[in-house]
This record gives structure tokens, C-alpha cells and sequence, in this order.
């Protein structure tokens, strides 16, 4: 099943969507012919709250996420079907996490208006107990489809998916985490049960076509790619059909433009990660448009300086 | 389907019925199904010259004043300046690696045979007079923790091997003499190695995971893998032993030789 066929399938919603928008005696018209939905995202912020600092380094006074509010408001100004994601390991990396256990990062979150986040390792540091704690200072909900919380305290505090609602697009967002034993200390992660990968995503796939999702977008922290048979997300494009996005994580890649992905079916999977530590804001404009053929092509990096 | 379905529920009377009934024809032949027709990238480097938020820069700033705060808060005192200063054998790289074995056998509980740190992983000096929880975070930056692994006497020789070879470690319980790279002698706490001993390791997991080079360490058996940052551990020392009236201090004693 290809793209155009998973677009069919949620057809029936669409129409229903449409039909609720346009309703009104006011409009004239039915939903633009033409739309978008921009994605803006993160990954590994790693407690970076100021730009690393003037040392002569590789990446000296770059990069915070102090910085990061001016660009996504400058942003917002330009694409009002926007969502601001990001693709975990917030925590860890300067003493701000040390001392303040990750208030600082959720609440800088919250003010810059982030939509979703999922969970990365090194979110575990301070234990389940140590992110449950600061679950309050996020205004933003947290997805995971494959850590299964249900025997933890965070049981019903992590979302599987969330639907946004962009105008007439519906985007389908799930998370996916990278296997805790071994990078994790058993303690941190307690109870919780990961779960494989590859046949979550095949589940919340279908689940978000029947939601009638334009846009099934992964948020992972599996890793770009590995030697091994680990799994990443190139492995996963190539055994999932039907993820348009997936906005990773943990291998804390630099990519100069995203990677296309070949899936069963011949479904183009489009890989994005933004390094770390707040360094970069990637960002993948959808286009959508009604009742046309075109294929899917990359139209290249227009990077901002 | 549900877009023919619709129309049923539709009251069909009054001219606002007929108006909504257009509506919804109108609908049927403008509303196709979305599909994706392509997408743009981009990637926005967050420069040296990006603009702050001066309103998250408020939220902020309440918290890097008490960080800074705690960051200069003294924990202890050093005799002098201590550093990686010389040839595997530093001041600080003693100083650590004792720290961290008394740590160890106090908080676990056991012998602890010999304690190891790779002075590529000290990332600053220690001053002489005060120590402050900034100087420990500029020290040990890594969030590395604290292994205890089984060592028995073939894989202490490769030990101290790599150790002559390499000349990157604080030791604390064991002393070597070498020759130019070669391992000539090695003694763990004053005796020569047993073959048919078991010895206990204290080390970072960075190292007992193979950082380093240290490959021969990643299938040596583990005892403890704690939760325990070196950091925390070298602040819990410092702070006891200031707490005690003690001056950090070390020296250059002998512990490895290179002729």
C-alpha cells in the first residue's frame, strides 16, 4: 500500500473534517486546495539552557536554548499550521540538570511552545521518579508508543499518539524509544517494559490511518543509523510502510538535509535530525494538495543562516 | 460513504435548507482528499549571533544566579595546585584514584585492590586553597559512574601492560617500573601478582565499557555497576575530608617508574 492509498483510506474523515469547518454560513468556500503543515524540531537539547561557552571551542557561544525562542517565534510569523517538536534527551549535560533536575529545560519548553516531546535514555537519569517530578513544569505532552509504563508512575502520563489538528490536515504523531537495558541503569527505568520497535510502529501506523491522519509523523530516540543490527531509523523506514516522518534522536546527527527512505510499498519515509544541544532547528514543510498526483521530491535545503 | 450520508440528517425545507444543500453539493466537488505533494527542508544553525529572548532570559536568570551561587560554594581545601602534569603518574590522577578506591570499599562494603582513572578524563586542575562544587563539575564534566569488576591475575598483567604502554592512568594500588613502553615489574599493594588470585577493580564505566582502548575490560565480570557518578563521589570525599580538616594534597611518589 502506498501513500495515495493510505490518503483514500482516510478519506471518509477528511470529507467529515472539512464538512465541519466550512459549515458555517459565513464560508463561501470549501477547504484551500492547497495547504501545509511546517515541523520544527529538536533533538538531544541536553540541558544546553545558555549557548556553549566562549572557550575557543568547536561550538563556542552557539547552540541553548535561549536561543531557540527568537528563531521559532520568527518562525511562527511565517507558518501558522505549525508543530514544534522534539525527539528526547532533554535532560543531562550541564549543572543546571544536576542541580535543578530538569525544571529548567520543561519550563523554557513550555514558554517557547513546544506541541510534544518523547522520552530519550538519558531522560531516565534521575529515575522514573526524577522525571515524574517534573511533569508539572511541561505544558506539552510527552509520546511514547513502545516503553509500556503501565506498572510505573508514569502509567497515564505518557501519551501512545496525539492527533493535531493543522487546518484541514490532521498529523498523526507516535514516539519511540531506544531499548533501555544496558544504556540505562536497571533502577532508573524500574518497571518499564520496552517494547519491539518495528511492531509498535506497524500498529500505531494503522491506528493514526484510521484516525484519518494526512501526516504519520515518528517521534524516535532510536538512533540515525548503526552498523549493527541494532535498530534505528533507517530500519525502521525499511520495515515500517506508511511513516511520512520520523524526527529522531541519541545519535545526536548532524544532517545536512533529510534522508529518504524507501519503505514496503514503496512509501518514502523522510528521516530528520537536528544534532544536539539546540545547535540546529531542522525544519520539513509538508505540502498537501486535493485530488493530485504529484511525487513526493525533495526540493532541496534552503538553509538559513 | 459518509460524505452521501450526510446529507440525509440535513432538514430538507426552507431556503436555508436549500442554501445548505448547495453548501454540501459545493462541497462534495470541492472537497477532494488531501495528499501530500512534496516537501521543503531546511535547517536553521542556531549561530553565535542568534538573538536571545529577553522575556525567557528573565525566567532564566533567577536560576543561573543560584547556580552560579552553588557552583562557587567551597566543599574543600587543596594544599596546592593539582594537576596531569607528568608521565602517567600525575598528583591529581593519585588523588582521584585514591579517592575513588576508599569510596568504593566504604560505600560497598569490600576490598577494593585497585583503583583506576584515565587522566584524559580529568578535564581541569584542582587550585591550592579553595575548592568549589564548580572546580568538581570542571574536573569531571562526564556523567561516568562508578563499576566495580573481577580481575583475575592474567587480566591485572594486561592491566598494568596497557597502563606502562599507554602511561594515561592514575593508579592507586598498584606500581609499576617500566622501559620505554614495556612493562618490566608490576606489584599490587606491595605482592606480585597472583595468577591464582581474584582482584577487584574500581573504575568508570566509560573505561570498563572499552573506552580508551581498554577492550580487554568489557568482558571482565562485573560486581557493582552503581548508580554513582565519579563526580558525586569525589565531591562526597572532598566534603568529608573538609568536614575532617584534611587538605587535599598528592605528590608524585614512585608509583609508576619509566626509565
Amino acid at each position: 500500500m502506498d501513500r495515495r492509498e493510505f490518503l483514500q483510506k482516510s478519506l471518509a474523515v477528511t470529507g467529515a473534517l472539512s464538512l465541519g469547518q466550512t459549515a458555517l454560513p459565513t464560508s463561501t468556500s470549501a477547504s484551500p486546495s492547497k495547504t501545509g503543515v511546517c515541523i520544527i524540531h529538536t533533538n538531544d537539547l541536553h540541558s544546553r539552557i545558555h549557548a556553549f561557552p566562549d572557550d575557543g571551542g568547536n561550538f563556542a557561544n552557539q547552540g541553548g536554548m535561549a536561543k531557540l525562542s527568537h528563531l521559532v517565534a520568527a518562525i511562527r510569523k511565517e507558518e501558522d499550521q505549525l508543530l514544534l517538536l522534539d525527539a528526547g534527551d532533554i535532560f543531562q549535560g550541564t549543572p543546571y540538570f544536576n542541580i535543578y533536575g530538569g525544571e529548567v529545560e520543561f519550563r523554557l519548553m513550555s514558554l517557547i511552545g513546544y506541541d510534544a516531546s518523547t522520552l530519550g535514555n538519558h531522560d531516565f537519569d534521575n529515575g522514573l521518579e526524577g522525571f515524574y517530578k517534573q511533569l508539572p513544569h511541561a505544558t506539552f505532552p510527552f509520546i511514547n508508543s513502545n516503553y509500556d509504563f503501565s506498572r510505573t508512575l508514569l502509567a497515564n502520563h505518557i501519551l501512545p499518539y496525539k492527533l493535531f489538528k493543522k487546518g484541514s490536515i490532521t498529523v498523526g504523531v507516535f514516539g519511540l524509544g531506544i531499548e533501555l537495558k544496558g544504556l540505562v541503569p536497571d533502577k532508573s527505568y524500574g518497571n518499564t517494559n520496552y517494547l519491539d520497535p518495528v511492531g509498535v510502529a506497524k500498529e500505531m501506523v494503522q491506528e493514526l490511518r484510521r484516525k484519518g491522519c494526512h501526516l504519520v509523523v515518528c517521534l524516535s530516540h532510536l538512533g540515525f543509523a548503526y552498523k549493527s543490527d541494532k535498530i534505528d531509523d533507517k530500519k525502521l523506514a525499511r520495515q515500517v510502510e506508511g511513516i511520512d516522518a520520523i524526527i529522531g534522536g541519541h545519535t545526536h546527527s548532524f544532517l545536512e538535509r533529510p534522508v529518504e527512505v524507501i519503505g514496503p510499498g514503496g512509501h518514502v519515509t523522510v528521516i530528520n535530525q537536528a544534532g544536539r544541544s539546540a545547535l540546529r532547528l531542522g525544519r520539513l514543510k509538508f505540502e498537501f494538495e486535493k485530488n493530485r498526483k504529484l511525487k513526493t521530491a525533495l526540493s532541496g535545503n534552503l538553509a538559513i543562516k | 460513504m459518509n460524505l452521501i450520508d450526510i446529507p440525509q440528517s440535513i432538514p430538507k425545507r426552507g431556503p436555508f435548507g436549500i442554501l445548505i444543500w448547495l453548501l454540501l453539493l459545493g462541497l462534495i466537488i470541492g472537497c477532494g482528499k488531501y495528499q501530500t505533494s512534496g516537501y521543503t527542508a531546511s535547517v536553521h544553525p542556531l549561530s553565535a549571533s542568534a538573538p536571545l529572548d529577553s522575556g525567557l532570559l528573565a525566567v532564566i536568570n533567577p536560576y543561573k544566579e543560584n547556580l552560579e551561587k552553588a557552583m562557587n560554594s567551597v566543599i574543600g581545601q587543596s594544599k596546592k595546585a593539582l594537576d596531569t602534569k607528568g608521565i602517567g603518574e600525575t598528583t591529581l590522577g593519585n588523588l582521584v584514584a585514591d579517592l575513588q578506591k576508599e569510596f568504593a570499599e566504604e560505600k560497598f562494603g569490600r576490598t577494593v585492590d585497585v583503583s583506576v582513572m584515565n587522566n584524559g578524563g580529568l578535564r581541569n586542575s584542582l587550585p591550592k586553597g579553595d575548592i568549589t562544587l564548580g572546580n568538581l563539575y570542571e574536573l569531571s564534566p562526564f556523567e561516568n559512574y562508578l563499576y566495580l569488576l573481577e580481575m583475575d591475575g592474567q587480566s591485572m598483567t594486561t592491566l598494568a601492560t596497557y597502563a606502562a604502554a599507554k602511561k594515561n592512568l592514575g593508579l592507586s594500588g598498584l606500581t609499576l617500573v617500566a622501559e620505554q613502553d614495556r612493562l618490566l615489574s608490576f606489584e599490587i599493594n606491595g605482592s606480585p601478582v597472583d595468577p591464582t588470585k581474584t582482584y577487584t577493580l574500581a573504575i568508570s564505566d566509560y573505561l570498563a565499557n572499552g573506552g580508551d582502548y581498554m577492550g580487554f575490560l568489557t568482558e571482565q565480570k562485573r560486581l557493582i555497576m552503581s548508580d554513582v557518578l565519579i563526580r558525586d563521589l569525589l565531591i562526597y570525599k572532598i566534603k568529608e575530608l573538609n568536614a575532617s580538616g584534611i587538605l587535599l594534597d598528592a605528590e608524585i611518589e614512585g608509583r609508576q617508574t619509566y626509565h
